[in-house]
């Protein structure tokens, strides 16, 4: 699939989970498959529960107890993260891949200061320092992720903070051992619109500053265009489109995306009556066979139904998982 | 009626859902199994009582002195006591009396506590606030202490022991109830009862309450079992049951100067308690986890 | 951050003397408002009318109920809580030195069970629904099932009685509270021997207080157990923990630098309650190994009817416990501190 093998940092391969639970077994992905580029935004779009924020844990190992990866990979130079051992895993997890989460209050220990919390995972990262230098290393990354006064906010608890303030230090964390790569889970949803605004920006500038690759999930469109290079669309527990931000605004291609950017509000289209997907997202406990989307496509056809259809290349660089491409063009107001 | 339906409804189909969610985990869990059937033994015991001693008359009190302290024996089960009773049959009717008690003590305490507490929840401000303040008094006591102190000038018997409870027991209630009826309150649809022009009283009746009763219940499970155990506290110290009563606080009380040369005295009665307590707590503690939604199948380490 | 600690410990100290006002209050209302007759039993067998008088007026048992009570506390103010019928010593005084060999109990025994406990609950919660779980939990249940009288039978039963292993009651063995005696400076025997040097008597003290502690122990170790592993539970889901692990910290500083102390410090104040079991069971269990504190005393007292000194001790008992839950939430307050909010 790759252009350039030795560009690609990560690549998920056909990913298989399962969650046991009390009401029955949730088919949760499906095959997931996607490359990650150095240097590249990849933006994970989807509705809730379509699987992005499991896909993301399954990578850094942190599926809840319940959960079973059937089968797939995850390759990071060179080796497939899903058979490493705790132990290695560990070594990774915030080292060369760092995650951020949602909701920045709930994702700090309530009971200790920023600065004990943030001293101890630079331990980590830098086993051989003192402690002198490592407070002022954790200042230095306080400040790269624009928090004012590094010095107090080392002092402060959690709560004395605001949320755009926490998701800041969180950011810094995170960044702290520079890694490769860095997963942001819907990062500023729980947050306001300025202050999403603002870190968006900082993660930009950061991601250019230090190189990172960044794995975006989000269910926001807007977001996806201002900040990501590539987009990976997923519908319940597959993806189902991948291509350059620009081609995919400007020439979706599965029925799903399409039917996405259609619903979406735009001034433009005031006095027209709303798009919408007709329908509802599947039960994942009772998934539909074949293509998962096959029940509400209005393109679908018999063998929809039989056989899920693979990621293919339709056009360099862009490739859409469908039997059935739509054959008119897509039009935009 | 209509308000009826309207605020009734999403709250019925809510809780068969959860009472289904819950058995279901309880029939998995075999130590909550081990509990239910512990405890229904005891049960069955106490009713089939008289049918099952083989010395029931001993069982009530009559001595028999040609058998006094014989050690455990095909006929005497558990051995006898000093008086020639058989501690076996004693045991089977002490059985009824740590049911009853147990169950009188808590029942009450609820009786009393939780529509105090509702009440204390859902006014709050004033009259909630002096409410709590005396719970909080009676709190403050370490639980058996007060008991003890009420127990001790009432007069050793059994019926004052179990006031003497239920006087320490109520307030536990009442706190449990509060905090839930505090939270309840606010809920929509409480607010929309009120907005139809539900009166105070029903939606105290309707909501407030049947909301309280889950963690009272599950505390009510545990709490029979502890209340077996003060009970029998009360009893050991002279307090509760007067002989020849079969309780088994008391015959371990009365076993104490027998038992180093004679074991199986205070063993037995002792075992019965731990037995039918564990089977209590069993139960109590696969409820909680049953019910309680934060301990979902979610773990990392 | 101190300024908040500051406020709230003001705030739980006027709420603590305001609670102990009430313990003094139901704790009168219960022993003067009950029928009985106190004054008869003062005077002792066989009172005559005009003796019993006497003892009226001599324990202002004649007056009216609100002078009763005011009497009452400004007595109490001033350490003054009756004289025992029994030993007709000042109430005061027996509470006094049976209180320092209680507490001494129950504080080993205290030690005892929360180590084990919070070693045993981080355990079961770390290898949750596993074999290891199952076995904690039902240990803890046992734990707390057992009357802690009848423990204390069993313990003095197997491990003095039949294997003869440790004493059979006391505090001391007499040849060496004569040979070499402990002077009681703190009334903790365990202390004031190490002060002195007296190695002797401390391995007395010790020999003696195990089995009686073990006994004590049970309860509050099974709850220590349960709280801790669900706590544990909890905080391990918790989504703090989650970034934890994503940004690679080692599983044992996890558990036992950050999740443990989250789980303690909502465990703190069921620690508090259970003290109070302690103190409860303690009574019960100093009988047994006829252990020379407060539980003896007071037994004594209830088979004597001894009325003022059961009142006293009941005082005294509550007063200690609700500093010690006041002492618990201030704890609290220091650990985790959005309590102070």
């Amino acid at each position: 699939m790759p252009t350039n093998p030795s560009e690609v940092l990560l690549s998920v391969e056909d990913l298989v989970v399962h969650f046991h639970t009390l009401d029955g077994v949730v088919y949760a992905l499906n095959g997931v498959g996607f490359d990650i580029r150095k240097g590249e935004v990849l933006g994970l779009v989807g509705e809730t529960g379509c699987g992005k924020t499991a896909t993301a844990l399954a990578v850094l190992r942190l599926l809840p107890e319940n959960a079973e990866v059937i089968s797939g990979h995850a390759v990071f130079e060179g080796r497939d993260l899903l058979t490493k051992s705790t132990h290695e895993i560990a070594s990774i997890r915030g080292r060369k891949i760092s995650m951020i989460f949602q909701d920045p209050a709930s994702s700090l220990n309530p009971l200790f200061r920023i600065g004990t919390q943030l001293i101890d995972v630079l331990k980590e990262y830098y086993p051989n320092y003192h402690e002198a230098e490592l407070i002022k290393i954790a200042q230095e990354k306080l400040s790269i992720a624009e928090l004012p006064d590094p010095e107090s906010v080392m002092r402060m608890f959690p709560h004395e903070l605001s949320g755009g303030m926490q998701q800041r230090v969180i950011m810094a964390v995170a960044l702290s051992s520079s890694p490769s790569l860095i997963i942001a889970d819907e990062p500023t949803t729980a947050l306001d619109v300025t202050i999403q605004a603002q870190l968006l920006a900082l993660l930009k500038k950061l991601k250019e500053a230090l190189g990172l690759s960044v794995l975006l999930i989000t269910h926001n469109l807007g977001l996806v265009r201002e900040l990501c290079d590539r987009v990976a669309i997923m519908y319940a527990g597959s993806i189902v489109e991948i291509a350059d931000v620009q081609r995919i605004f400007q020439n979706p291609l599965h029925p799903y995306t399409r039917g996405l950017l259609s619903s979406v509000v735009s001034g433009r289209l005031r006095g027209q009556t709303l798009q919408h997907i007709p329908g509802m997202v599947p039960s994942l406990i009772n998934p539909p066979s074949g293509c998962r989307f096959n029940p509400r496509c209005p393109y679908v056809i018999p063998v929809c139904k039989d056989k899920r259809p693979e990621l293919t290349e339709v056009e360099p660089g862009h490739l859409v998982a469908c039997y059935n491409i739509p054959k008119e063009a897509w039009w935009r107001t | 009626m209509i308000e009826q339906q309207a605020t009734a409804g999403p709250l019925r189909q809510q809780r068969f859902r959860d009472i289904r969610i819950i058995l279901r985990l309880m029939v998995r869990n075999p130590l909550s199994l081990a509990g239910l059937v512990i405890i229904v033994i005891f049960v069955l015991v106490a009713i089939a009582g008289p049918y099952l001693a083989p010395f029931p008359r001993e069982a009530e009190g009559a001595p028999d002195l040609m058998h006094q302290l014989l050690p455990p024996s095909f006929q005497y089960l558990f051995g006898t006591d000093e008086l020639g009773r058989d501690i076996f049959s004693r045991i089977i009717f002490g059985t009824r009396i740590s049911l009853a008690t147990s169950a009188a003590v808590v029942a009450s305490a609820i009786a009393l506590g939780m529509p105090l507490g509702a009440v204390a929840g859902y006014y709050g401000e004033r009259l909630g606030a002096i409410i709590m303040r005396i719970t909080d008094m009676f709190l403050a006591f370490p639980p058996l202490l007060l008991a003890l102190a009420v127990a001790a000038t009432l007069g050793g018997s059994m019926l004052n022991a179990v006031l003497a409870l239920i006087v320490t027991w109520w307030p536990w209630y009442t706190r449990l109830a509060y905090s839930q009826a505090l939270a309840t309150r606010n809920l929509p649809y409480v607010e929309a009862a009120r907005a139809i022009g539900v009166g105070d009283p029903v939606i105290v009746a309707r909501h407030i309450l049947p909301a309280t009763l889950a963690p009272i219940l599950i505390q009510a499970t545990l709490d029979l079992g502890s209340a077996i155990i003060a009970v029998a506290s009360l009893s050991f110290l002279g307090l509760g049951a007067q002989p020849p009563t079969p309780d088994w606080g008391l015959m371990i009380n009365t076993g104490k100067t027998y038992f180093l040369q004679h074991w199986w005295y205070a063993t037995f009665p002792g075992l019965a308690i731990l037995t039918l307590v564990v089977g209590f707590n069993l139960l109590g503690d696969a409820i909680r986890e049953a019910i309680d939604p934060k301990l979902s199948r979610r773990r990392l380490i | 951050m101190v300024k908040g600690l500051g406020q709230y410990v003001v705030r739980r100290v006027a709420h603590a003397i305001v609670v102990i006002l009430g313990v003094i209050l139901i704790t009168f209302i219960v022993s003067h408002v009950i029928p009985g007759n106190p004054a008869a039993l003062w005077v002792g067998a066989h009172p005559t009318a005009q003796q019993i008088q006497a003892a009226k007026e001599t324990l202002g048992l004649d007056k009216p109920l609100p002078v009763q009570f005011y009497i009452y506390i400004t007595n109490l103010l001033r350490g003054d809580l009756g004289v025992s019928i029994r030993t007709h010593n000042p109430v005061l005084s027996d509470v006094a030195v049976g209180l320092a060999a209680t507490l001494e109990l129950i504080i080993v025994a205290f030690i005892m069970a929360v180590t084990a406990g919070i070693l045993l609950g981080v355990y079961s919660a770390a290898h949750r629904d596993r074999v290891p779980d199952h076995f904690g939990r039902v240990v803890a249940i046992f734990g707390v099932s057992m009357a802690p009288f009848w423990l204390a039978m069993i313990l003095q039963l197997v491990f003095s009685q039949a294997l003869g292993l440790f004493p059979l009651g006391g505090r001391l063995t007499t040849s060496v509270s004569i040979i070499y005696p402990v002077r009681p400076i703190t009334g903790f025997n365990l202390i004031d021997s190490l002060i002195e040097g007296n190695f002797i008597a401390f391995t007395d003290t010790l020999w003696h207080i195990f089995l009686p502690a073990l006994a004590l122990a049970a309860y509050p170790f099974g709850l220590t157990v349960r709280m801790i592993r669900t706590m544990m539970i909890e905080v391990l889901q918790e989504n703090y923990t989650r970034s934890a692990l994503a940004w690679g910290l080692p599983s044992r500083m996890i558990l036992f630098k950050y999740a443990l102390r989250n789980a303690v410090s909502s465990t703190v104040i069921a620690l508090g309650m259970s003290f109070a079991y302690a103190l409860t069971g303690a009574f019960l269990d100093e009988i047994i190994f006829v252990w020379p504190g407060l539980g003896t005393y007071t037994a004594l007292s209830i088979l004597a009817l001894d009325y003022p000194a059961i009142m006293g001790t009941v005082i005294v008992v509550a007063i200690f416990y609700v500093t010690i839950n006041l002492l618990v939430d201030i704890f609290q307050a220091f650990l985790d501190p959005r309590v102070t909010l």
